[in-house]
């Protein structure tokens, strides 16, 4: 016990030394006590000493600078007593006011209050400067991925006929532009190739004629049966196939003329097909939209060009980066949105269609005089920040606020480029700012309005 | 009558001791077995009716306080019903008359509940508190864990799910409340995007989970003659089961939506009410055992205690129970510190007795008779439920000195007639001597005992917490004092019997009979040779001829010492009740409303982290905000920290006026009264002290005692001298009455101080809902309310049953989603087609100021003004403030003012002491009469009360008491005691006047002085005795410094003062005004009329 002592005095200043312990007091003792008693009275003058303070223990120990003004309620500073008891209404001691204390006070202007650097520490107490910086908005919403809407095909024959062999044959596949997709046997075609044939022989013959209309008139002919084949999208090596074999084919292939991914199938082994039905739909993924629902109250900061940050929850961790390309200028009515468009590269084809991805539209809002977004303290009908104004000095500024994004917002008025203001604890320094405001006897207007 | 008992008595002895050893064992069985504790309950009958709904407060004032407060307003002996509403939580005060028992108060009101209950809307969780206050937090620990295995949630669960019902199970234990760590929860953090994609609804989600977790039975299946039974099993176990729930289907793929793939399900805290910390070392779990209403604490706590050490072997390991606070150190060291003093009374006291006596047979019987009568006064407190605490023990203490005065007297009287009767030869039974000796003194200092205890009748008339303190004390003191009144006219006749023998012993050993001899039969000594009455009467008789020959100098004299007290008595300070040191300390600092959870641990972190720093400072166990307890009214913005103390004798020194020259036996003498130890006042409100190292930015301090707390926390009315109620319907509108009306008052003279409650304190986030948008959109009020419950507040939507644990199911939005006003924003809700409208379409976000708490005073909202006043008559202040108030404030109509406060109770206490005091004072007069049979004497023995203020002021005086209820309890005593001194002063010298008289030596005024000079100092020791007694009784109370000392030595010091002075005034005084008085009223007028 004793070294516990010695040790722990070390971290107060008062000097303890050892004692011992002291047995209780023999009894015979007892009856000279009556005799110190009244000896010691007159001693006991310096102990307590007549006056004010002999009202209160608690402070006789107390130097003359140390007198208590008055007692208030911890929790309703405005009551105060001139004497000790239980406070109002909860019945907690009342506490006292100190007289050097509330001199102290006296000298600070409205609602400012002055904390020591340590008090500063173990309360937590930290400062930011408030200073000029590009302010952004972030918006966060949902975006779908969709086919960029000028690449997607839809494959037709421009013949009724059957279809004779599917070589694409599945949704999903790739295609590249002239690969063979199906072949299909039309007997419109068997006879345009007829015809064809049929135009080519007669031109062998005349074209030397001498009779220049009828060259010319089988050469036109010939022309028009070759454009025919063309136009219904055979191609100019089946043409020439045709006219090497000499003999219509029963069974034309057709060919992709877009590269891209079979989304749609519409054609079947066998299937009579005519020029009015979907073939395929083939979609070319390599460049896509992603399309972002924006609620009507955000739309004002959305316009084309503003930079989007596109997270997938399919793939962790990638982030991809695009801007505004469109704003649709109508409301999706059962949504209740407005569309906006980014158009993206897809190298890999990471973006796929109907794909969730999360968005960030980040909306820059110019160039402002911001403060960290914790300095603010909001009732809803006053905006206050604390402007540390040095020597431990805490002064509160009622601001006025502009814009808010990533953790700062924007202050219109109130507070100055380069000061200080606090950003941790600041409940603590309101708390006390509004304690004294109320010893001082100012609080009361300033409480009922909050 | 007293003769005819006295008689019987010292006839039939062995019936006596027969009825007398019944008595003590009764005694010492009522002292086994009565309840222990440190002060005595001062608790009103009082039933809380405890709700809890996590919404605002003005939503739980308008949908449960209300009901609730209406509902109850009719039941029977109910005194005021006052409900509170806070956040999260509603508390209905239902304060019934006093002496109403608890259990049929608790019955009433549940009768009157149940028909409120079920109107009540759904979700709130209604209870009674428990048949316990706040003073019944008798033991508080901590869970701690360094190995740092279990953490917080863990230690929370363990707490929550056995340790506390383990000690709940124990008798007298009403609740074990749970405080700090984190509540385990199952959070499924729903992504609002998820739910915008898959076209669900939030209400969707907390169906689907509602619905995902239970199990159900089907009843018994029959199987090859065998019974089964039947279950469906689905209760949710772990995150995983949470998981799979499935919440719809993907509309497009018409694949099952899961949880999972809406959201994250983990574990987490619950919301957080309360935050404890131990040493300022972070976040702890603690637990606060609260026992039941009139419960025995000390037995109490041992079984926690026992409980406690029987589970230790089953705690989860690493994990430690560390006691925070244990109120039976308390109550044991107040108890010793009792058992001490009374001790030590009992040795003084005999020793004063066989100092002057010098005769141990007679000294014997006032020895025997103490102790006897201090045990059978646990009989009438055992029957009465009296708790043994410091007060009632208190109240034997004070009695001791006073109770043995009746056997001293008739020892002294028997011993100063056998002296007769030896001296005259020994004529006849000494027997019927000594019975004749008792029966001359009997009547009177039965009836001197008698005024003593009617003088003590002022202590009942005190009311409410003063009188549930001071009350026990008056009932002991009392018993005591009757207990020995019966045993002066019973046991001490039979006793004095037994114990005198008048013939020496002899036989063989001879050193033996010697022994015998000087025990058993003593040589008795007349006043005269009696070596300590000899010099002391030698002193005397010079005083009192003197005294005789300037009669009028020595009562001017008597009449300027009693004005010169005066002075000393206007600078005497008051105080409201005397610090009871209770080895502990409570900080309880207060901020601002509103302070959010994780704010104030850190703060109250760094608060104890200070706090521990201190080298008298034991350990420190921070709370803010309340524990899981109807008994916990505290809000967020106050801390209540108790700081256990280590004994006083290791705290710092601190410089006496004696320190620097006193050698180290004065000190340890004069330590006692001026201590050289830091005192808690130095403590705490030393330079250097706790409470100025603890001032920190906002926060107030205020310095208390866990009981004492408890106790203050415990009414719930006005506690200024008076205070104003406005009672209304609208918490604006009564504001602003109440500013008014602190305008008026202001200028009302006397006032100190005034001030109307601010409504402020919350803050609130509002969601202002607009009903043509909500329209449009085809949605409900309801809709978009359940989104905002849901979704941003989260919803405890079921419970898993985990074996014994059960953890709440949360749903709400990922926490990124409702971190800020831009996220609430667009909380989205489910519209018709399956749309998803975000909040911010439908309602504007405000962040507004209002009600932190709403109180309710018999169904109307209340606000208070609280109104203090001094330097004139309340009643007269009440009546022009009142006047002043009616003119100047005008109410608009269905509010009302109603005027309260302090003041009702100060003046009903002030109407009862005016009825009870006279009638106290006219008892004592009439017994006083009775006894002495002039009104001349009556007045004479009354002049003993200035002479005792005289001493009694001085000596508070000195030792820097303040005037407080204890210190005018103990002037009650010594009112009693004055007279009894006053009568045994004035006794004598009668006898001696009479004694004169009757042999007619009263012829002159030399014959009237030397009869009074007889009176005075012939028969100084029975007076000096039992004025010795008394004070000597009373020092060991005056000497003791342990716990509980302090209130004890203010109802001591006016007792030792005053009858210190009464007594030498009295030895004064008194011969100077009977020597005028039989001087010029009775031997002048008989000389005259003789020589006529």
């Amino acid at each position: 016990m004793m070294r516990g002592r010695g040790q722990l005095a070390t971290c107060q200043s008062s000097a303890t030394k050892p004692e011992l312990p002291s047995p209780p007091i023999p009894l015979p003792l007892a009856t000279v006590l009556i005799a110190i008693l009244l000896a010691a009275s007159a001693l006991a003058q310096h102990v307590h000493p007549p006056g004010a303070e002999q009202a209160i223990p608690a402070v006789t120990a107390h130097a003359a600078e140390h007198k208590i003004l008055y007692w208030y309620d911890p929790m309703h500073p405005q009551y105060r007593s001139d004497k000790p008891g239980p406070s109002p209404d909860c019945g907690m001691e009342m506490v006292p006011m100190y007289a050097d204390e509330a001199a102290a006070q006296q000298n600070l202007p409205a609602g400012a209050v002055q904390i020591s650097p340590q008090k500063q520490q173990l309360t937590g107490i930290r400062t930011a400067a408030a200073s000029r910086r590009a302010l952004r908005k972030t918006i966060r919403t949902v975006g779908v991925v969709q086919p960029d809407e000028t690449r997607v095909h839809k494959i037709h024959t421009k013949f009724p006929g059957w279809v004779d062999k599917l070589l694409v044959n599945s949704t999903g596949q790739q295609v590249r532009a002239g690969d063979p997709i199906l072949a299909i046997y039309s007997p419109d075609l068997v006879s345009t190739q007829t015809e064809y044939l049929l135009a080519r022989r007669g031109y062998e013959q005349l074209h030397h004629s001498s009779v220049a209309d009828a060259a010319d008139g089988s050469k036109t002919l010939l022309a028009a049966a070759r454009r025919r084949l063309l136009l219904w999208d055979i191609t100019p090596q089946q043409i020439r196939d045709l006219e090497e074999t000499g003999k219509a084919q029963t069974s034309v292939t057709l060919h992709s003329p877009v590269s891209g991914y079979v989304t749609a199938k519409d054609v079947y082994q066998g299937v009579y097909v005519t020029p009015e039905m979907d073939l395929y739909t083939v979609t070319d993924l390599s460049h896509v939209w992603v399309i972002l629902d924006v609620y009507e109250y955000e739309m004002s900061n959305v316009h084309v060009g503003t930079p989007v940050t596109l997270r997938l929850s399919y793939y962790p961790g990638v982030t991809l980066t695009g801007t505004i390309t469109y704003v649709y200028p109508y409301l999706d009515g059962k949504t209740r949105t407005n569309k906006v468009r980014i158009e993206l590269d897809n190298p890999g084809m990471r973006l796929k269609p109907d794909m969730y991805t999360n968005a960030e539209i980040e909306a820059s809002l110019g160039d402002q005089l911001v403060v960290p977004e914790d300095a603010v303290l909001d009732s809803g009908t006053r905006q206050i920040v604390f402007v540390a104004t040095g020597n431990g000095h805490f002064e509160p500024r009622a601001v006025q606020l502009g814009a808010r994004g990533e953790g700062y917002v924007a202050v219109i008025d109130g507070v100055k480029d380069g000061e200080q203001v606090v950003i941790a604890a600041n409940f603590m320094v309101d708390s006390e700012s509004q304690l004294k405001a109320a010893l001082r006897g100012m609080g009361e207007g300033k409480n009922s309005d909050q | 009558m007293i003769n005819s008992i006295i008689d019987y008595s010292a006839r039939n002895r062995f019936t006596v001791f027969l009825f007398v050893a019944a008595a003590v064992f009764a005694g010492l069985w009522s002292m086994q077995n009565l309840p222990l504790d440190a002060i005595p309950d001062l608790s009103d009958t009082q039933v809380i009716v405890y709700s809890r709904w996590d919404r605002s407060p003005d939503i739980i004032e308008d949908q449960v306080t209300y009901p609730i407060v209406t509902a109850l307003l009719g039941a029977p002996k109910v005194q005021a019903v006052r409900g509170f509403s806070d956040f999260g939580y509603s508390y209905v005060y239902i304060i019934f008359q006093e002496g109403t028992d608890v259990y049929w108060a608790r019955s009433r009101t549940l009768e009157y509940l149940s028909k409120i209950l079920p109107r009540l809307p759904e979700g709130v969780q209604t209870e009674l508190g428990p048949d316990a206050t706040g003073v019944g937090w008798v033991f508080q620990y901590v869970l701690v864990d360094p190995t740092g295995a279990h953490d917080l949630a863990q230690l929370r669960s363990f707490q929550d799910w056995y340790l506390r019902y383990y000690l709940q199970s124990i008798p007298g234990v009403a609740e074990v409340a749970p405080i700090g760590g984190f509540v385990r929860q199952y959070q499924v953090n729903v992504d609002p995007n998820a739910l915008l994609a898959y076209k669900l609804p939030m209400e969707r989600v907390v169906d689907a989970i509602r619905q995902g977790n239970n199990d159900v039975g089907g009843r018994l299946v029959e199987l090859n003659g065998r019974e089964y039974m039947v279950r469906g099993r689905g209760y949710a176990r772990s995150l995983d089961d949470l998981q799979q729930i499935v919440v719809g289907t993907d509309e497009r793929s018409g694949t099952p939506v899961l949880v999972k793939d809406i959201g994250r399900v983990e574990l987490g805290p619950d919301i957080r009410r309360g935050v404890a910390d131990l040493d300022g070392t972070g976040d702890a779990v603690g637990g606060i055992v609260i026992m039941r209403y009139g419960e025995n604490a000390l037995r109490v706590i041992e079984h926690v205690k026992e409980k406690l050490k029987e589970i230790e072997p089953g705690l989860p390991p690493g994990v430690q129970v560390v006691t925070t606070y244990d109120r039976s150190e308390l109550i044991n060291r107040a108890i010793d510190t009792l058992k001490r003093t009374l001790t030590e009374e009992l040795i003084i006291v005999s020793l004063v007795i066989l100092i002057f006596l010098w005769h141990i047979p007679s000294a014997i019987i006032p020895i025997f008779t103490i102790p006897v009568t201090v045990i059978i006064a646990f009989v009438p407190m055992y029957a009465m439920g009296i708790t043994a605490n410091i007060m009632s023990l208190g109240g034997i203490a004070v009695a001791v000195g006073a109770m043995v005065d009746a056997a001293i007297v008739v020892v002294e009287q028997t011993h100063k007639k056998l002296e007769q009767w030896q001296a005259r030869g020994r004529p006849g039974d000494y027997r019927d001597v000594i019975i004749n000796a008792v029966k001359e003194v009997g009547g009177a200092s039965f009836f001197s005992l008698l005024v003593i205890a009617v003088s003590f009748m002022p202590v009942f008339a005190l009311e409410a917490q003063e009188g549930r303190l001071f009350k026990p004390l008056a009932f002991t003191k009392n018993f005591s004092m009757i207990i020995a009144a019966v045993l002066a006219i019973t046991l001490d006749p039979a006793m004095r019997l037994l114990f005198t023998h008048m013939r020496d012993f002899s036989f063989r050993p001879r050193w033996l009979a010697r022994v015998a001899n000087a025990v058993l039969v003593g040589k008795i000594h007349s006043e005269e040779t009696h070596p300590i009455s000899r010099p002391l009467m030698r002193l005397y008789q010079p005083v009192v001829e003197l005294a005789l020959r300037y009669r009028w100098v020595v009562i001017v004299a008597g009449g300027l010492v009693i004005a010169l007290t005066f002075p000393a008595y206007q600078r005497l300070g008051s105080e409201f009740m005397p610090p009871l040191n209770e080895g502990a300390l409570l900080y309880m600092p207060t901020t601002l409303p509103g302070i959010s959870v994780s704010e104030a641990g850190r703060m109250l972190q760094v608060q104890d982290r200070v706090l521990k720093t201190f080298p008298e400072v034991e350990r420190v166990f921070g709370k803010i905000g309340r524990a899981e307890t109807s008994t916990d009214p505290a809000p967020f913005s106050m801390v209540e920290t108790t700081v256990l103390l280590k004994p006083e004798d290791e705290w710092r020194e601190t410089p006496r006026w004696y320190s620097s020259w006193a050698p180290e036996w004065a000190k340890r003498i004069l330590r006692h009264l001026w201590r050289d130890r830091i005192t808690w006042e130095e403590l705490v409100y030393g330079p250097n002290g706790i409470n100025q190292a603890m001032q920190f930015p906002g926060w107030s301090n205020a310095w208390t005692m866990p009981i004492k707390n408890r106790i203050d926390m415990l009414s719930t009315g006005v506690r200024t001298p008076v205070g104003i109620k406005i009672l209304g319907a609208d918490l604006k509108t009564i504001q602003q009455l109440g500013e008014q009306i602190e305008h008026v008052v202001k200028t009302v003279p006397g006032t100190t101080s005034v001030f109307a409650e601010r409504t402020a304190g919350g803050y609130f986030l509002d969601f202002e809902l607009r009903r043509p948008e909500l329209a449009r959109y085809g949605l409900s009020v309801a809709n978009v309310e359940d989104a905002i419950v849901s979704a941003v507040g989260g919803e405890n939507v079921t419970t898993t049953i985990e074996g014994r644990e059960r953890y709440a199911v949360n749903v709400r939005y990922q926490r990124g989603y409702r971190a800020d006003i831009e996220r609430l924003s667009r909380v989205l809700i489910g519209g018709m087609d399956g749309a998803q409208i975000p909040l911010a379409e439908l309602a504007d976000l405000r962040l507004a100021e209002g009600p932190g708490m709403i109180r309710n005073e018999n169904g109307l909202l209340t606000g208070y003004v609280f109104v203090d006043m001094a330097g004139r008559d309340i009643g007269s202040y009440v009546a022009d403030a009142k006047q002043a108030v009616r003119q100047e404030v005008k109410l608009p109509p269905g509010y009302s003012l109603v005027w309260s406060g302090q003041y009702e109770f100060m003046q009903r206490v002030k109407e009862r002491l005016m009825l009870v005091v006279p009638i106290t004072i006219f008892i004592i007069v009439l017994l006083l009469h009775l006894n002495t049979g002039s009104w001349v004497k009556t007045a004479l023995i009354l002049l003993a009360l200035p002479f005792s203020a005289v001493g009694a002021v001085w000596l508070l005086y000195l030792l820097g008491y303040n005037l407080s209820i204890a210190v005018w309890v103990g002037l009650i005593a010594l009112l009693g005691v004055d007279a009894e001194t006053g009568v045994f002063m004035l006794l004598y010298l009668d006898l001696a006047y009479e004694d004169a008289r009757a042999n007619g030596r009263m012829r002159s005024w030399n014959d009237l002085r030397e009869a009074i000079i007889q009176g005075a100092v012939k028969r100084l020791r029975p007076k000096v005795m039992t004025v010795a007694t008394m004070v000597a009784a009373l020092l060991p109370i005056m000497w003791s410094t342990g716990t509980g000392a302090d209130v004890m030595k203010r109802i001591a010091a006016p007792m030792v003062g005053g009858i210190l002075t009464s007594f030498v005034m009295e030895l004064v005084i008194y011969p100077a005004f009977y020597a005028i008085w039989k001087w010029g009223w009775e031997v002048k007028p008989t000389l005259a009329v003789e020589r006529v």
